[in-house]
Parts: structure tokens; sequence; C-alpha cells
């Protein structure tokens, strides 16, 4: 399958981004061994320069690689389907081999730490001291690796994938239909707990995040579990009211044109959230060497934590009110 | 917002006076662009001729096989095959190709007494179906052999004695590819020139009634007749698929070289700066330039550089291809060329090959002229004052 | 005013530290300036002028030392803030006018403004005030190689002026110029320095100490400041 046009585009670039990277991280080596604030030398003078190039380096990276995410996601969702036998959506294109899943994992924790440096890095330019250099170099360490297991990952699992061999779809998601029908429409009871948890641990994040800022990790603990909750309830339960249909767990249906493409807004609204909270965490952190005033920062990332959240949430219960009350 | 616009504004008035030099820069790059666009076009729209091909097929498909060779399949089968459950109708089909040595083309010949579903025909002398000294004929022949409607046409059976036929109807169809080169003689007629025995076909279409069931018949007629292939359209289309895009792929990594190479010319243009370029970033720098704004404005000169040869490269792809007809790529894809001396190919691309086209074309430029445009943005404010 | 508008103390400036070409060209200078005066920089040509004017302009960090610039401790900034200060508080004019050939006058002054937020329309009014102010006004669309000598320093001098910066820091305004164009430049000088401006000239053109308006003569060489003639 390396040969289909979608998988090139891919392949290539991660190539790029691996080749940036690997400069990235050779290049910030001699500033983490021999960065001086204090000093005016020659070298000090070469590695300040430098850091304007890695910063570049990654911002364009982030970018490139939130696209080659999308990309990731049109071509399992919409465009492997159609090659692949018996596959039907991305449950079935990300299991054809062993390494579909953890490269769509491997993906979107890339995405995290993308942010996580270029949130310390913006922080830092703000500063006339650089107060996180070199420290926030470290940061691109994982981000190298995590670059590379893609790189490796994505190859792995495009060159592995047989078209005549048949994949397993989301049959089994297809929960036996025997429910009835006055259980879809009330939620099906095992998940009740689940809702329960679910809509609780929305409120605590909003709370947490809104009235807590001396607690962030708090926060944070929240958000994963939120999080967690949140895609569980989504594959489990309301799925089915975007659907319509009682029996399809599906997870990836909804980023299909048919459902408006609302699957890419939930899951931008949820990483969103999950940054946020892990950026506000970050910033009680480093907010000790700071100078410059931090609370607009802070703002911006509850803001978007809070909004993040409650734009899952909100999209997912109309859908499934909607149920509820036009039956 | 305004600082990109204006910066934006500063680097296409930057480019447009060093347009000379640029010149050069982009038409080589329009070029190459042009090239792999056209590869990626080209290959596209074969696969889109097979898809075309290929939905009008039966779901199961019966050969006979032996020592490896396709041989005649007999009557007998029809009917053994027919009773099986599942199974909705078995058409036997009566083809085979014929060399033509005056044009040195290959034709394809097919038994029928009417005109097969999918086919439409131009224009016909005659109503009903074909006599035995009548035939249909896709424009192929025709045209190489300049003839029309109501001509004779002149085949040589197995045997080596020429047999006349009239042309008595023109078709066509949605897709050229198989049917260009497609005559459609009457049974008798067919097994005379192709030397197929009375009684014997080449093969065996079966219809299901379920094609979710197709597997499963076929896997019945496979163990009922040991000496039979059955093929089902679903694995063919997985074969064309994996062909026309295994056949595309290469190509496309061939052409990726030549992005490469023109790569490398890149970066040597871009991290190579003149004296004058040199100067003109000390000044910017000294009056009050960020190393951030410059790298902005070089990012944007590489953004409008690319951009503006990726379209053009796009352009004279899809001029290349869809109005010229690859006479570039013709000669690579020699079956091709020898098959279907004038074959047309449709006007269709899709949204994923421009998408791959601008990420080939655009993100590595882009990439490749970070560093230099970084050397050129970190030139010392001060220098500009000491080099006075 | 309590605080001088630039106070520089023990200003050493090296060149290629710790490699074997080292090279110090500054020696602990201290000076100070002060609001509205202008400032004449004399030396012969080698002694550390240009070196002085790009560390009083915040073009380069000094090696060791303090530097307050309007009330601010610039002296260890890095390059990205410098700048910021630059944009607001300070004009430079180079030597050989150091204008972008290939451009007109208009986008050569306007050059200065891009890196601020401003919208089109302020850009251009901040231009053609700029250019007003130094009479070069009817000369906006032309291309520098259209410009003569006198008319291309003017230009220098409206990209310096188009920032409303409160410190002017020419080196060698003069040089190149036949005496009737340098006492133009120099009366525009004065002009800066009686709208409240600091200029700071570095020359060893005698006319400038001649007709410009002078507070303050500074001798360099070798580095050090001399005591005044």
């Amino acid at each position: 399958m390396l040969t289909h046009t979608w998988i090139i585009t891919q392949t290539l670039g991660q190539t790029i981004a691996v080749i940036l990277l690997l400069i990235v991280v050779f290049k910030s080596l001699p500033i983490l061994m021999h960065w001086n604030r204090e000093s005016a030398s020659f070298l000090q003078l070469k590695l300040e320069r430098r850091t304007y190039l890695i910063s570049t380096i990654i911002q364009f990276v982030f970018w490139y690689q939130i696209a080659g995410l999308l990309l990731f996601l049109i071509t399992v969702n919409n465009i492997l389907p159609g090659s692949i036998k018996g596959a039907m959506c991305a449950t079935g294109v990300l299991s054809v081999n062993i390494f579909g899943y953890p490269l769509l994992w491997i993906k979107l924790i890339a995405v995290i730490v993308y942010a996580q440096f270029l949130f310390l890095n913006r922080m830092d330019g703000r500063e006339p001291l650089y107060p996180l250099t070199p420290n926030k170099y470290y940061w691109l360490f994982p981000a190298l690796l995590l670059v590379i297991a893609d790189f490796i990952l994505s190859l792995l699992y495009f060159s592995k994938i047989e078209p005549d061999i048949i994949a397993t779809c989301c049959s089994i998601s297809f929960s036996t239909a025997k429910d009835s029908s006055i259980f879809f429409i009330a939620a099906n009871v095992r998940m009740v707990p689940m809702l329960i948890f679910f809509y609780l641990s929305f409120a605590l994040l909003v709370i947490s995040v809104i009235f807590f800022n001396r607690g962030p990790e708090l926060s944070f603990v929240i958000s994963l579990g939120f999080t967690t909750t949140a895609v569980f309830l989504l594959k489990n339960h309301f799925v089915k009211y975007i659907y319509g249909l009682p029996s399809h767990n599906c997870l990836f249906d909804i980023f299909w044109g048919r459902y408006y493409y609302i699957g890419y807004i939930l899951f931008s609204a949820l990483i969103i959230s999950l940054i946020c909270s892990l950026l506000l965490l970050t910033l009680k952190y480093i907010e000790k060497g700071l100078s410059a005033p931090v609370k607009p920062i802070r703002k911006i990332l509850q803001w978007g934590a809070v909004l993040g959240s409650t734009l899952f949430t909100l999209l997912c219960s109309i859908y499934w009110l909607n149920w509820i009350f036009l039956d | 917002m305004n600082r990109w616009l204006n910066i934006l504004d500063y680097a296409i008035i930057s480019l447009l006076r060093r347009r000379r030099k640029q010149i050069a820069l982009v038409v080589i790059y329009t070029l190459v662009v042009a090239f792999f666009a056209s590869v990626i076009f080209f290959t596209g729209a074969l696969r889109q001729e097979a898809v075309y091909v290929l939905s009008d097929l039966p779901e199961l498909w019966v050969q006979r096989l032996a020592g490896g060779r396709l041989v005649p399949i007999a009557q007998s089968k029809i009917d053994s095959i027919a009773v099986i459950r599942g199974v909705k109708r078995v058409l036997p089909r009566l083809w085979g190709y014929y060399y033509d040595s005056p044009s040195g083309a290959v034709f394809t010949i097919t038994g029928s007494d009417s005109l097969p579903k999918g086919l439409k025909l131009l224009d016909a002398a005659i109503g009903g179906g074909l006599d035995s000294n009548q035939v249909f004929c896709g424009s192929g022949f025709p045209e190489t052999h300049f003839t029309g409607l109501g001509q004779q046409l002149g085949l040589i059976d197995y045997k080596g004695c020429l047999h006349s036929f009239e042309i008595v109807g023109r078709f066509s169809s949605q897709s050229d590819l198989l049917t260009r080169d497609l005559i459609i003689l009457s049974p008798s007629a067919a097994r005379k020139i192709l030397g197929i025995a009375k009684n014997n076909y080449t093969d065996l279409a079966v219809e299901v009634w379920n094609p979710d069931e197709a597997e499963t018949v076929g896997r019945k007629i496979d163990r009922l007749f040991p000496s039979v292939r059955v093929v089902t359209s679903a694995q063919l289309r997985s074969t064309y698929e994996a062909l026309f895009s295994h056949r595309g792929g290469i190509f496309i990594y061939g052409a990726l070289i030549s992005l490469f190479s023109f790569l490398i010319l890149a970066w040597d243009r871009a991290s190579g700066l003149s004296r004058e370029e040199r100067q003109e970033l000390g000044i910017l720098k000294g009056i009050g330039w960020q190393i951030s704004d410059v790298l902005w404005m070089k990012f944007w000169e590489g953004a409008v550089i690319s951009l503006t040869s990726t379209i053009c490269g796009l352009v004279l792809a899809y001029l290349h291809v869809f109005y010229l007809n690859a006479p570039l790529l013709r000669p690579f894809l020699i079956g091709w060329s020898v098959l279907y001396p004038e074959y047309r190919l449709q006007p269709a691309f899709a949204f994923s090959e421009v998408l791959l086209i601008v990420m080939l074309a655009v993100v590595p430029f882009i990439a490749a002229t970070i560093i230099p445009a970084w050397r050129g943005a970190v030139t010392d404010p001060a220098e500009v004052m000491q080099n006075g | 005013m309590a605080e001088p508008l630039i106070r520089a103390q023990k200003i050493v400036k090296t060149f290629n530290t710790g490699r074997s070409n080292e090279l110090t060209v500054l020696h602990e200078l201290d000076i100070e300036v002060g609001k509205n005066t202008f400032v004449l920089l004399k030396g012969p040509s080698g002694s550390g002028k240009t070196t002085l004017l790009t560390i009083l302009g915040c073009l380069a960090r000094p090696t060791s030392g303090n530097l307050r610039c309007m009330g601010e401790e610039v002296s260890h900034w890095p390059e990205k803030f410098l700048t910021r200060f630059r944009q607001k508080y300070i004009g430079v004019v180079f030597q050989n006018f150091n204008l972008i050939g290939g451009l007109t006058a208009f986008r050569n002054i306007a050059a200065a403004l891009i890196p601020r937020n401003l919208s089109n329309k302020a850009i251009d009014a901040r231009v053609r005030s700029a250019a007003e102010q130094v009479r070069i006004g009817h000369r906006l669309d032309f291309h520098i190689s259209e410009l003569s000598g006198g008319e291309m320093q003017r230009v220098a001098v409206a990209r310096c002026l188009v920032g409303d910066p409160q410190i002017i820091i020419a080196d060698e305004p003069t040089a190149h110029l036949d005496s009737r164009l340098a006492s133009e430049i120099i009366w525009l000088f004065n002009q800066m320095k009686r709208n409240g401006k600091t200029v700071i000239v570095a020359t060893h053109d005698p006319l400038v100490q001649e007709q410009a308006d002078i507070d303050r003569v500074l001798c360099i060489r070798d580095g050090q400041l001399q005591p005044e003639e």
C-alpha cells in the first residue's frame, strides 16, 4: 500500500518531520550544554540566535503535524475504507494490523508535546532574561522520539496493509440489537453510572478551572478523567444518537460528511480542553521565574479548558436530548 | 495582523524587484511540478478508467485451466453450475485477442448476438441481432483502417483463412479503455476466428442473487470442479487497484527524485545570499526589523514562489494529460501506447491528488528554505553600521 | 530631570570573545547624555566611534558594563527586546545612506514602519509627514536610483524620523556630500534638536562642528574618551 497517493504524501511528510527534528535536536545540544545567560561571549550570542531557528522549525513542524493528523484521520476515515475489503470505517482500517491504533495514539500525544514546547517557548520569549532556557529544550527529546516512532509506525502500518485481506470492521461494535426501543431512548442502564460521572466531572472541571487557580493539579486530574469518560461514552452511548441507530456503536463514522464531520469538532474540542488544563498546570510550575504578567495567559487557558469541554458536553447532550424529546 | 500583511506586501514587492533572478527558479519549479503532477493525473485517470470498466463485471468468473493455461470450457459445466444454490444466471462468454498485423495493434474479439450491456451504439445500420457476416466495433478499428459504417472488415482466422464482415454498428461507452479496441462478432463467427469448438466457451460469467454470497458460491464451484479457477470481481478490483496504485506509485517515486534534485538547487540558491541581499537584510535589521519579521518575509517569499509555481505546474500538467494526452509520459507506459495509439483520457482528477501535489511541492520547498532564511535573519543589526 | 537620557558606565566591547583574534575596541567608557542635547563624537577612523554608536543606539550589546537608556537597564537584553526598544525610541542614519536599491523613496521610508502593527493608511500618513519634514515629499514615488545624492540622504533621514524617535544616531552623515548638501543635512539635524530630540552624530567633518548647534563634543581615541579640547 505504500504506493497509494495519500500514503505517499504522509510518508514523505513524516520523513521531512524526522529530518527537521533531528536538525533541531542536534542544534539544541550546544544550548543545553553551554548556555550562560550572564555571558556576552560570541558563543552565547550564537546560541541566542540559534533559539530562533529552533522555535521556527518547531512551529513549522507543529502546524504541519496538525495538518498531518487531519490527513491521517481523513485517510483512515474516508479514503482507505474504499480500498480495504470488509472495512467500512476507520475501526476496520485501524485494526487491519497491530500498528494502526498505536499510530493514532502517538500522533495525538505528539500534538500535546509540541503544544507544551510551544507554550514554554512563548512564555520564554516574553521575557528579556530567558528564564526557561535551556530547560525547555529537554522537551525536544520526547518530541523527537515521538516523531521517529510515528515515522516507523506509519511505515509499518501502511506497508502491512494488504488490500486483499478481509478486515473485520465494527461488526463487533454492533451490540446485539435486542435492546428495546425504550432502553434505547432512556439510555442503556449500564451507562447510567458513567453518564452521572461524565456530567459530574464536567461540572467539577469547570468549577475547578475557574475557581481554584492555585490547584491546577486537581483540574488536570479531573480533565483526564473527563476526557477518558467522554471518549468512552461517545463510543458507547452518544454515537447512537448521532447516528440515530440503536445498535451502531462505531466511534469513527462521526468523521463522515453524512454526519456533518461532527467528529472533527468533538475531538478538537476535547483535545483543546485537555491541552489547556495541562498548560495551566505547566504555568503553575514556571510562574515563579516569570516577570511579565501571566494573568491574561491564564485567562486564555481557562477559557480554552472550559469552552472546549462545554462545547463537547453540549453537542453530545443536544444529540441525546433531541432523541428523547422528539420521540 | 497588519504586521503580517505589511511584511507580505514587502515580500511581494521585493520579489518583483528581483524578478529576473526568480524567473529561472519559478520556471524550473513549475516544470518539476508539472512533471510529477502529470504522472499523478495520468495514473489517476487510468485508475478511474479501470473503475468504470470493472463496475459492469459479474460477481464471479469461471475459467478452466489445464497445465496452468486457460482452455475453453465445455457447455456441460454451465448446467452444473446453474443448479448451485444462490446462482442466478450463468452467462457463457466467447472472447479472445486478435493481432492485426497491418496496424500492429491488438484487438479484442467478443462473440455475442447483441450489444453487451453498458455499451451504447453511436450509429447502426441494423435494428436487431448480428448475422454471421456482420460486426459491431469500437472506435479503434475504423480509425486505424480508415473505414466506417457499411464497409467491409477482414479478419484472418486461426487457420489463416480470411473472412470478410460488414461493419453494421459503432459503439462507445463511458470508458474508452476496454471498448475502443473491441470487435463484436456473432457467436458462430467468433468461434471461427478464435478457433473455439462448438459447445465450448472461453469462460463463464456467473451472476448470484446476493452479492454478499459471491465468495461462498465461488468456493463451492471451486470445490466441485477441480480444474477451474474462480475469480471474484472483488478480487479483480483489488488486483486492478493494487496494480494501478503500484504502477503509479513507482512513477511518483521516480518523479520525487526530480523534486529532490530541484530542492538541492533551491537550497543552494537560498543559502548563498548575494551581497545585495545580505546588505538589504542588514539594513532592515538596522532600521528595526526583528528576526521573526525577516523570517516571516522569507517565509512569504517562499510561499509566493512555491504557490505560483505549483499552480502553474498543475495547469500545465492538466493541459498535458487531458488535452494533449500525455505525449511525454506515453512512451514510459509501453503497453498502453501500443494498444491504444489514439486513446483519450477522461479529465478526472481527485481532490487527494491535488492535495498530494501541493503537499509534495510546497512543504519540502518551505522546509528547505527555513535554515537559509534563518541565516539571513540573524544578520547582526550592528553590521550595517560597521560595514558603512 | 533626575536621570540623564542615556547613562553608560564602564562600557567594554570586545569582538570575537574567546577566540584567537579577540579584539577589544572600547575600554570602560563612561558617558552621560541628557535630554535634548546635540552630541558630537569625534575621533580618527578605527578609534571605536562607530562601535560606540552601535551600543548607544542599542544595535549591539556591550561585552560588559551597564547601559541605562530612557530609564531602562538595557545592557543585557537579548536582540528581540533591544530591537523593540529601538523601534520605539531610536532612529539611525547610516553612513553611505544605506537605502534599499530598486525600491521607491516611499517604500524605503515605509520599510522602517513595517514591523509595527500599523494600517496602510497610518503608514502612508507617517511617511508623508516625515518626508515633508525633510522636504522630499515631491520625490516619494521615484526610485532610489533616480535621486541625487542629497535627496538620497534626505530619504535616509526621513526613514530615521518616520518612527518619531527620541534619540537620533548618525554615523558620518555628511560623508560623500559636497559642502552645500552637507550644510543642508546639518540644518536638518539642528531642526531635530529644536524639536526636542537628542542627536548623537559621529563624524570627523569639520563642517559639522562649525555649523551644527552642538552642546557637547566627545573625543574618542583608541577606545577611550579624551578630555574635551
